[in-house]
């Protein structure tokens, strides 16, 4: 059911805005990681320690060029409990991008990636681009995750990995542009090799101004 | 204003001399300051009073001999009957007499002095309120009352005298008579054309006129002392006649609850009383009360001494860092203890909703109850009626110290972490709940979920009940209530809410959604046309139970309900909510616009006025049966548990 309208929205949005493409990017990762903070310092450049726990799922629209490309980037902020990935995951599928945070100064935070992984793998595209992400960097001091070890589970994952700070404003854009960068790489890798099952709803007359993954067909 | 002139004007612009000679002559006992009053004020070129001395003999004429008659009743008093009878007759013969006597001219009347029990008629109170809201209107009484306080008599006599003109006018021309400053009646005055009552009215306000006249323009200016009254060698027999009169009439203002002449300051004493009774009926003072408490008034908060949303500005601090995630309703919960303004209305109301709840202990969800409920709980009391009807009070007494025993417990580490996780996420803008504050209710707050958690292990701790809880301990700075008024929510009212697999939530999600879809097809077609499921736009609602969506006001004005009524008050208010604005939601046209709108709808001053909103959310859903929402959730829970 899910997948059915969330295509919908896509294409009847992408009619009425004026942009290239439209992403929809999830942040996901264990509570309290700096999910929300993250995507405030990325979509309003700004941060406070007052943030209220997510309840449930939320989002934030920011448009960016990149490539000489409008880019509309539909952000999507959830709740890091685990009992709500039943509300959560109904919002994967369609997503492009995701971004798995973790806490550098929370061990558990760091031990749940694997399972956030295998929830990616389970309820999203295949294509589905992850960026690993250690937040909170800024806090040296108490990390307990080292960045080698970010690295190397990132690289288990096949994902790539940033350490960043919501706080201190570090790699934060970055962390985003990397992630459009892969997606729009991906996307045209996708439509070079003209893999039927990724490119038929792409081959449309409308392109440039349509959304870009055809996750109608999408193996989900 | 022109009324007040009206009465002391033309009498000053009279020369005194002139006026004393004719009435002196032709009545012997009427003191001259009073004949020269009547002259001035009904007109000199025609004296009501100045009748011939043969007209008034012809008025008593008739009149029976009183004093035989008296004197047969007083021999009469052994048998009661024949008294009672020759008593009425008595009380007849002088009341005619009266009338005769006043329409013929003072001798009469003052050779027959009415005396208080003979049934002298004051102008009826219809006539008093027509001279009080019609002509001399409400204005020159009031000022009456306003100047008479500074001023002893002056100012408020001529109004006086103003307003019995326009009476006495009114009485004359009711009576067919041409009005006094037309025509001189003096040769018609005598006849016997008209009815006596009127004539008596009338003739009652020029008395008084001709009382109250010297002393506006006959005394001397600058002697108040002289103005409280008619000078003393006035006050002969047609005097007391005059005073007597006069007194009757006040009587007759009293009496009458009109209230509109304040002869004397005295009589302005007297007054209060009746006219209270009369400006506040019993019924609307309870209407009053009902409203009160239910803080219709703007600002909402104050008569109910709740806590509201304050002031754009006045957010207490931290607030402004909330760099807009959330509307930080909760920032200004913190008013314990702050000076509770009780008006009697309200303190009516409360002794009554107490009685309710001492009456019948037990059987709470009576019909009363719910609608006292629903007018809102005062904050003082919503723990004890939260606790009441919610069944947490019940379950307290069954389980003394449980809660104590849940906090010595065993220790759940990954429970407590997730909950410490929270804390300084919960209402970070309110000051109670930041880390240091004194007293701080992060304590409480761990204690109160880390009980939960372990009393209820299939639900453990979810982000949500954080909220809750907190509101919870706010409302009744009592961890064990809170602790049972969790427990209420989460176990009873809202089921299967908060657990692991958060399957009566989505149920209730998807239950407000099938909603919709009957009640307001268009909002739902606009949703399922853009994608959007319902769990975007409204989880924060059900699972938050509209904490930091809803102002907090309202929050607690729907808590109420729901601990009352049960979880369908969410869809009331959701449905609500969506109703009042589906105007501005079918605006949107794309998922960001609905998704704001949504937002939106929970602010602005439709969700600010609780009062009305409450009453919306029991009327604009329409009908919404417990048995069909039963048998939508049965529906929407197998729906969901189909896929899996």
């Amino acid at each position: 059911m899910a997948s059915a309208t969330d295509s919908r929205y896509g294409q009847k949005e992408s009619s009425d805005q004026n942009f290239d493409y439209m992403f929809k990017i999830l942040i996901i990762g264990n509570s309290s990681v700096g999910k929300t903070s993250f995507l405030f310092r990325y979509a309003d450049d700004s941060f406070t320690p007052a943030f209220v726990s997510t309840v449930g799922i939320d989002f934030k629209v920011k448009t960016i060029y990149r490539n000489d490309k409008r880019i509309k980037l539909q952000i999507w902020d959830t709740a890091g409990q685990e009992r709500y990935r039943t509300i959560t995951t109904a919002y994967y599928r369609g997503a492009m991008g995701f971004i798995l945070m973790y806490d550098i100064t929370n061990e558990e935070s760091f031990n749940a990636v694997q399972d956030w992984s295998t929830q990616i793998k389970t309820y999203s595209w295949d294509n589905a681009q992850v960026l690993l992400v250690g937040n909170k960097c800024d806090m040296e001091d108490e990390r307990v995750v080292s960045s080698e070890r970010g690295r190397q589970l990132a690289d288990h994952l096949g994902f790539e990995f940033f350490e960043a700070s919501a706080k201190d404003n570090i790699n934060v854009k970055q962390t985003f542009e990397r992630l459009v960068d892969v997606i729009c790489e991906k996307m045209s890798e996708s439509l070079d090799t003209a893999d039927p099952a990724v490119t038929g709803a792409k081959q449309g007359p409308q392109l440039t101004d349509q959304q870009a993954p055809p996750h109608q067909d999408c193996a989900c | 204003p022109g009324h007040r002139q009206e009465g002391p004007t033309p009498g000053q612009s009279q020369p005194p001399a002139a006026l004393l000679g004719t009435p002196g002559a032709q009545g012997a006992a009427r003191p001259q300051g009073v004949s020269g009053a009547v002259e001035t004020h009904s007109g000199v070129r025609h004296p009501p009073f100045s009748c011939s001395p043969l007209a008034s003999q012809a008025c008593s004429a008739p009149a029976p001999d009183l004093g035989a008659l008296k004197r047969k009743a007083g021999r009469a008093a052994p048998r009661p009957a024949v008294h009672a009878v020759l008593r009425s007759l008595l009380l007849y013969a002088t009341q005619r007499q009266a009338g005769a006597g006043r329409a013929g001219g003072r001798e009469a009347a003052a050779r027959c002095p009415p005396r208080p029990q003979d049934g002298l008629q004051g102008p009826t109170r219809f006539q008093l309120l027509r001279a009080r809201f019609t002509g001399t209107g409400r204005e020159p009484l009031k000022r009456t009352r306003e100047v008479g306080r500074q001023d002893q008599q002056q100012p408020g006599r001529g109004v006086v005298a103003a307003t019995v003109h326009k009476l006495l006018e009114k009485t004359s021309g009711a009576a067919g008579q041409p009005g006094p400053g037309q025509e001189p009646p003096c040769g018609a005055q005598p006849g016997r054309g008209r009815p006596a009552g009127r004539s008596r009215v009338r003739d009652i306000l020029r008395t008084l006129l001709a009382a109250e006249k010297p002393a506006a323009p006959g005394m001397p200016p600058g002697g108040p002392g002289a103005s409280s009254r008619a000078p003393p060698r006035a006050a002969g027999r047609a005097g007391s006649v005059l005073s007597r009169l006069r007194d009757k009439f006040q009587q007759g203002c009293l009496r009458s609850e009109a209230g509109v002449l304040p002869l004397r300051p005295e009589g302005r004493k007297q007054r209060p009383t009746p006219r209270r009774a009369l400006l506040r009926p019993v019924p609307r003072m309870l209407c009053t009360a009902s409203r009160a408490s239910a803080c219709v008034c703007p600002p909402p908060a104050r008569l109910l001494a709740c806590v509201a949303e304050p002031p754009p500005g006045a957010v207490g601090p931290g607030a402004a860092g909330l760099g807009g995630v959330q509307p930080g309703h909760t920032a200004s919960l913190v008013s314990q203890g702050r000076p509770v303004r009780v008006c009697k209305a309200r303190r009516l109301r409360l002794r009554r909703l107490r009685r309710l709840f001492l009456r019948v202990p037990g059987d709470t969800h009576q019909k009363s109850v719910k609608r006292y409920i629903r007018k809102g709980v005062p904050l003082e009391h919503r723990a004890r009626v939260w606790l009441g009807v919610s069944g947490a009070q019940a379950q307290m007494d069954r389980n003394p110290g449980y809660y104590q025993r849940l906090l010595q417990g065993e220790s759940d580490g990954s429970l407590e972490e997730a909950i410490w996780t929270d804390m300084n996420r919960t209402f970070p803008d309110n000051e109670r709940f930041r880390r240091g504050a004194d007293p701080c209710l992060q304590r409480p707050l761990f204690n109160v979920l880390a009980a939960y958690g372990r009393h209820n292990r299939d639900v453990g701790y979810c982000q949500g009940m954080n909220f809750i809880a907190g509101y919870l301990l706010l409302v009744t700075a009592d961890e064990e209530e809170a602790f049972w008024l969790l427990d209420a929510l989460v176990g009873q009212i809202l089921p299967d809410y908060y657990g692991p697999a958060m399957l009566g939530l989505r149920t209730d999600q998807e239950v407000l959604g099938q909603l919709v879809r009957t009640k307001l097809p268009a909002v739902a077609a606009l949703l399922d046309g853009h994608g959007v499921l319902w769990a975007l736009v409204v989880s924060r609602w059900f699972i938050c139970l509209f904490v930091d969506t809803l102002p907090v006001e309202t929050v607690l004005r729907v808590w109420d309900c729901l601990f009352s009524e049960g979880s369908k008050i969410i869809f009331r208010v959701a449905l609500t909510l969506i109703k009042q604005h589906q105007a501005s939601i079918l605006e949107a046209s794309s998922l960001p616009d609905i998704c704001e709108k949504f937002r939106q709808i929970t602010r602005g001053s439709f969700a600010m006025e609780c009062h009305t909103f409450m009453r919306k959310i029991f009327s604009e859903p329409g009908s919404l049966p417990t048995s069909s929402i039963r048998r939508l959730r049965a529906r929407c829970r197998a729906q969901l548990l189909a896929p899996q």
